[in-house]
């Protein structure tokens, strides 16, 4: 194997390590990673073991809340005309039961278990960022709790979860309901990139050395592509919820066709993220499915590099098929051929999972204990809403069965046996990992059989009354149209299925009593490196991994990892710490430094999530101030980040140093950074389509750009401020004095030029007398010199931070990582200003 | 290792861009732009060998994470192959 790296691989046969360790070692190990002790800092705590504890937890508290407002609609329809619910309550509690569990709990709930388990599974001492993912949660919840509550004041959005205008638009829904949905969904997507990030970095940088990516686990597999695909798709709907609320607030038209908007558009960007929405969740179910059924099974996976390549595939066709949810909106014939070809051909490797699965129980000797049999009964629930959906996807079909209960019907076999099933049977799997008891095994197969029935007899009616013609979303219908019977029926299922949700409820209580023994261990002979021994540092020493399966193959592991035989076996000057790996090979490159939790994180969740939330109900000052103390909050908390070390090296273990400190592609910040860009450029690159989108609806209403000589002076800002940024990094290097002061001037250099060419575009597109509210053009353009001001203000903020660094010293030649970052992001800035100014201006071709 | 399925997104986005622009500019259904569509899918076919070929050249590793990445990268240009055809064919009804 050729190493990526330089490092020698030949060291990994000096482990395990056989002389005695160091007296005291374990327990500085342990104090530096000591649990909270007090309220507070249960609050303020960072560690995976903890925040993915209550990740898990909040997506099951709006798992069952959801679900309370599914047996509501269930009571409603039960029996027709009934006046259980009113029409207008009804409405605001479908809408409420597709976005919670779409939003607040499915993605949520996927990305806690990756928190949770990730960090154990890859060997690491924790995800790379915990602040980050801490804040993740803390907006979560505070965001989704606040968003949730709207309901008991009759202000829920009621547009449905997928809030089409011009439904949603102020003429049909006055009153902040629907704002409520795009400030607080468009929030949320935010928290969830945040959690994507920190997932992406911890697979790839925070692998157990030798890990290549034939040893990663296949669950962290599913969760890579998971976290890339957010990265992906949720810009859309970060962009879609931005521009409806600007017309809502503001009264610009992209979705006024009067003023040459189209609604049309909010649906492409609706489901550009919706559609790959279902396999982000359904991913890292199959992933969790895919380490479960060997485990029950105890045999390897068959088929190993097939199910990777499957989930591969799943990713990238998951964005070539958005618009087989609009087959009925009049989209050109050959388009839509072309995504119904798209939408079959997702058989092919979601087929290639299950067969997997099939062949690995068939080769195995299957355990049906609980886990094995969420396992199974999930995969059967799965095949059968697959089946409908490659019905649904031929058009002919689709035109019949579309807004029908079918489709009812099937989406909820899909995801129902597509994630909640499988979350189960995780939830069943590594339980014991987690709270070291398992949940009963009594109660587990009364709750699964209970499920499996209740799921079954709920929504297999509606396939019936899909058919029959019943239509989606009405709050009651009349009698003597076949419907009642199997309304009625369904009914009784959701009801059995609420039973086994709230047995599965009282046994988790029960697990989580403070008192009583904890000893579990690996009870279902798991294989992966979550069943070695832990504690809250995660392993006592990081495992070389020789094998998919190292508790099956690799015998005294677990007594050698934790005898601290293996890599980083203490905490050196009581630091907490985990190992960087590279990407590819996972070879051992440096140590990094942990931070210890304090509030600054929370504070920041708090505030951001109040900025949000406070504008949806337009008290403007109030927002304001909540949001530069989030960005107040945020500042302090990055301001203790680049601290200098004591020492240049730290030894590893077996005679190994590595360095404390690395810059540039090498560093887990680099990485991080480039993902959030990616984002950045993602949510620029659909507004650009947008423009475009909206200007091959009416291109008659299109005018003329300003006068070419104010661009070219935005563009030669731009490329200044671009060069300044990228020649930055070089000079922080220089061995020299000043040298840190001079990547400080070009860096503030930058951020003046991006803000100035801001100013200078935006002046002369205002000058022409194009306002925004006017015309479909108006609102794309100043939608796009927003989003790129918006860098550009950032970029502002970061040379005034970077100013602040050197002026209190903060700021070190060998220390050049913060100068890299913030170097990236405004280089970033100007060639997005340069783009997007470049499209508005010469597209589509008045412009020279 | 996903050569391949970039191929794959790169042709779905590519067929999709060309039929809209063609909606634009005059009929999606119109014979310049369904020939267009298929030069365009056939260049993708093509690549989608030339990867499969270059995976496969002069690489004998049986075990090891190289040879496991290009096994995957193999069924993955197959099944981007399939996606190809599968998704060229509404051009020829």
């Amino acid at each position: 194997m050729t190493s990526e790296t330089g490092f020698d691989v030949d060291k990994y046969d000096r482990f395990p390590t056989t002389e005695p360790r160091p007296e005291g070692e374990l327990e500085q190990l342990e104090q530096a990673w000591c649990g909270p002790r007090s309220p507070w800092e249960w609050i303020t705590a960072t560690n995976n073991n903890i925040i993915g504890v209550y990740y898990v937890g909040a997506a099951m508290l709006f798992f069952v809340l959801a679900g309370v407002l599914a047996l509501l609609m269930r009571t409603q329809l039960a029996l027709p005309m009934t006046g259980f619910l009113p029409q207008d309550t009804y409405n605001q509690i479908f809408t409420m039961h597709g976005t919670v569990m779409m939003f607040l709990f499915a993605v949520p709930a996927v990305e806690a278990l990756g928190v949770l388990l990730l960090p154990q599974m890859l060997g690491a001492r924790d995800l790379p960022f915990p602040r980050l993912g801490a804040y993740a949660f803390w907006a979560y919840l505070i965001g989704g709790l606040a968003f949730f509550c709207s309901l008991f004041f009759g202000l829920a959005p009621d547009g449905g979860w997928f809030m089409y205008p011009p439904l949603t638009s102020m003429t049909y829904s006055p009153g902040i309901n629907a704002d409520f949905w795009l400030l607080g969904i468009g929030f949320i997507e935010i928290s969830a990139i945040a959690g994507a990030i920190e997932i992406i970095v911890g697979v790839l940088k925070t692998r157990a050395p030798s890990m290549t990516l034939d040893k990663l686990p296949v669950f962290a597999w599913a969760m890579l592509i998971f976290a890339s695909m957010i990265i992906i798709a949720f810009p859309s709907i970060i962009l879609a919820t931005l521009l409806l609320e600007l017309e809502r607030a503001l009264g610009w038209p992209f979705f006024d066709p009067l003023k040459g908007g189209d609604p049309m558009l909010w649906q492409h960007l609706f489901w550009f993220f919706g559609h790959p929405e279902v396999y982000i969740i359904f991913l890292p179910a199959a992933g969790a499915m895919s380490t479960i059924i060997p485990a029950m099974a105890r045999t390897p996976l068959v088929g190993h590099p097939l199910v990777v390549m499957a989930m591969l595939a799943t990713g990238f066709i998951s964005f070539g098929v958005w618009a087989h949810h609009m087959f009925t909106t009049g989209m050109p014939q050959i388009s839509i051929n072309y995504f119904s070809a798209a939408s079959m051909a997702v058989s092919v490797p979601a087929g290639v999972q299950v067969f997997a699965w099939i062949a690995t129980i068939a080769a195995g000797r299957m355990r049906f204990s609980t886990p094995g049999l969420f396992a199974v009964g999930g995969m059967v629930i799965f095949v059968m809403g697959g089946l409908t959906g490659v019905m649904v996807a031929m058009v002919p079909f689709d035109w019949q069965a579309h807004d029908s209960y079918f489709i009812v019907a099937h989406l909820h076999y899909v995801l129902i046996g597509g994630m909640v099933f499988p979350l189960f049977a995780a939830i069943y799997y590594w339980l014991p990992m987690s709270s070291a008891r398992p949940l009963s095994e009594r109660w587990g197969k009364w709750i699964f059989w209970l499920m499996f029935a209740g799921h079954n007899l709920a929504f297999m009616p509606m396939h019936l009354t899909g058919l029959m013609g019943m239509p989606r979303r009405v709050y009651t219908y009349l009698p003597g149209r076949g419907w009642d019977l199997p309304n009625f029926i369904s009914t009784i299922g959701a009801f059995m299925f609420g039973l086994a949700v709230l047995l599965w409820v009282i046994d988790m209580i029960r697990n989580f009593r403070p008192f009583g023994p904890r000893e579990a261990g690996n009870i279902h002979d798991g294989p992966g490196l979550e069943w070695l021994p832990s504690g809250f540092y995660s392993v006592r020493s990081i495992p070389v991994v020789k094998s998919l399966y190292p508790l099956w193959d690799q015998k005294w592991l677990a007594g050698d990892v934790a005898a601290g035989r293996y890599f980083l076996p203490g905490a050196a000057r009581g630091e907490r710490q985990t190992l960087v790996t590279s990407p590819l090979n996972a070879e051992p490159q440096y140590v990094l430094r942990i931070p210890r939790p304090s509030g600054w994180h929370l504070f920041g969740a708090v505030f951001t999530a109040g900025f949000f939330l406070i504008l949806t109900i337009q008290a403007y000052a109030a927002a304001v101030i909540s949001g530069v103390l989030a960005i107040y909050c945020i500042m302090r908390w990055c301001w203790f980040l680049d601290a200098p070390h004591a020492r240049k090296t730290t030894e590893i273990g077996a005679g190994i140093r590595v360095p404390n400190y690395v810059s540039g592609p090498s560093s887990h910040g680099w990485w991080a950074m480039v993902i959030v860009l990616i984002v950045g450029g993602m949510v620029c690159l659909l507004a650009g389509f947008s423009y475009v989108f909206l200007w091959s609806r009416r291109p008659d209403l299109w005018e003329a750009p300003p006068p070419i000589s104010s661009l070219l002076v935005s563009v030669g800002l731009l490329a200044v401020a671009g060069v300044c940024a990228l020649a930055a990094p070089r000079a922080v290097r220089m061995a020299r004095d000043g040298a840190v002061s001079a990547a400080t001037g070009l860096l503030v250099l930058a951020s003046a030029g991006v803000i100035a060419a801001s100013i200078v575009e935006g002046r002369a597109w205002w000058t022409t007398g194009l306002r925004p509210e006017v015309s479909s053009q108006g609102a794309s353009v100043y939608a796009l010199l927003s989003w790129a001001g918006t860098f550009a203000a950032i970029g502002g903020l970061m040379g005034l931070y970077v100013l602040l660094r050197r002026l209190f010293g903060r700021l070190a030649s060998e220390r050049p990582s913060t100068v890299d970052l913030i170097s990236l992001f405004l280089a970033f800035t100007a060639a997005q200003s340069i783009g997007v100014m470049l499209l508005v201006r010469l597209f589509p071709g008045s412009g020279i | 290792m996903t050569g391949g399925l970039l191929i794959w997104a790169v042709h779905f986005i590519g067929v999709y861009l060309i039929s809209s622009a063609a909606d634009v500019w005059s009929s999606s259904e119109a014979a310049s732009a369904r020939w267009i569509g298929l030069a365009f899918s056939m260049g993708c076919l093509l690549a989608d060998i030339a990867m499969a070929v270059w995976l496969s050249r002069g690489r004998r590793e049986v075990f090891g994470p190289e040879a496991w990445e290009r096994r995957v990268g193999l069924t993955g240009v197959l099944v981007a192959a399939i996606g190809v055809l599968w998704q060229t064919a509404p051009m020829a009804f």
